[in-house]
């Protein structure tokens, strides 16, 4: 019998609740058991548009980072901004991500996670929910934005809303069963960073100081 | 009891710069950006939502908005996306160049903190 894939999920402690249960049901369904870790001590994280809470696996704080050979993939989920983009910068998110890179394992993000996995994107194609910030980030990265909703390069998979969970998902189990990604996009979209808008209260400070 | 609470020029600056009505929707934005993604000349948009007739009409007012050529149709309780052909309204995509438009956007919830916003232009491949 074959030996069961694994997919380890980072998840924001207010989770986006259609990013969660939808990649997880699309993981199961494709035959891969999934293990789920936050940063929240007590493992127990709520969905953040509603009440719902559940308890997870464990933290990223205690995850071993030996056992990483066990898994095929990870994913990082996001969920209320505040608690995603508290996974930024997170060190140990980012040794996470980096041995899972070194392990040539399948990486993946979507939605405003996508900068946590910046660390082993060089070079490669992403998608990511079109925040400034997350440009910045990214583009010191030297990753290359490609405005799709779902984008993959090579072992990294990327999406940029959570209505595009299904199709994120379904192509992280094909990578992960070594199959060709079947999801196609025939338009593509491409986005002009020199047009982009300041906020009013910006826009307001920089005319105030002549700047504009 | 009603009441009119005046706002002042900066508030209203403030207001007005935000995009009016042609912000990007939480739910329009990516399925609209999805289905013009396929290449699909129509689509069942199938989709966890209580009510699709209102569903539908949150998309129409945005397509409206952002005058895309794509008719919504709520058929059998089924939500269904089509793309129109005719003389091309402004901002209509063609295939023979690239069109510039640019969309205001919104932040996505009252947590989304951002700097600034970024605007797309769409090309055709």
């Amino acid at each position: 019998m074959a030996p069961s894939k694994m997919a380890l999920i980072i998840v924001s402690t207010l989770y986006n609740a259609r990013e969660l249960w939808g990649s997880m049901k699309v993981l199961k369904n494709n035959g891969i058991n999934v293990r789920v870790i936050s940063l929240k001590q007590d493992c127990v994280i709520q969905d953040e548009e509603g009440p719902q809470t559940m308890k997870v696996h464990g933290t990223i704080q205690d995850f071993d980072l030996d056992t990483v050979k066990s898994f095929d993939a990870i994913l990082i989920i996001s969920g209320a901004l505040k608690q995603t983009k508290a996974h930024w910068n997170n060190r140990q998110i980012k040794a996470i991500v980096e041995e899972f890179d070194k392990q040539e394992k399948i990486i993946s993000a979507i939605c405003c996670s996508v900068p946590s996995i910046r660390w082993v994107c060089e070079g490669k194609k992403v998608s990511f929910f079109p925040l400034n910030k997350s440009l910045e980030l990214m583009k010191e990265a030297g990753a290359e934005y490609t405005a799709m909703s779902v984008t993959w390069d090579d072992r990294i998979v990327t999406a940029e809303h959570q209505v595009a969970t299904k199709q994120w998902a379904t192509s992280i189990s094909e990578l992960v069963h070594g199959k060709e990604v079947s999801y196609k996009q025939q338009f593509a979209f491409d986005v002009d960073e020199s047009i982009f808008k300041m906020k009013a209260r910006k826009r307001r400070e920089r005319r105030k100081r002549g700047e504009i | 009891m009603v009441e009119l609470r005046e706002i002042s020029e900066d508030e209203l600056e403030d207001l007005l710069a935000q995009g009016g009505t042609k912000h990007r929707g939480r739910v329009s934005y990516p399925i609209i950006k999805m289905f013009l993604e396929s290449g699909s000349k129509a689509s069942v948009l199938e989709i966890e939502h209580k009510n699709k007739q209102i569903l539908a009409q949150v998309l129409r007012s945005y397509i409206k908005n952002h005058q895309y050529p794509i008719q919504v149709l709520v058929k059998n309780k089924e939500v269904i996306l089509i793309k129109t052909e005719g003389e091309p309204a402004e901002g209509e995509l063609t295939p023979e160049k690239p069109i510039d438009i640019t969309e205001d956007s919104e932040a996505l919830d009252e947590t989304i903190e951002e700097e600034g916003k970024m605007v797309f232009k769409k090309k055709i491949t």
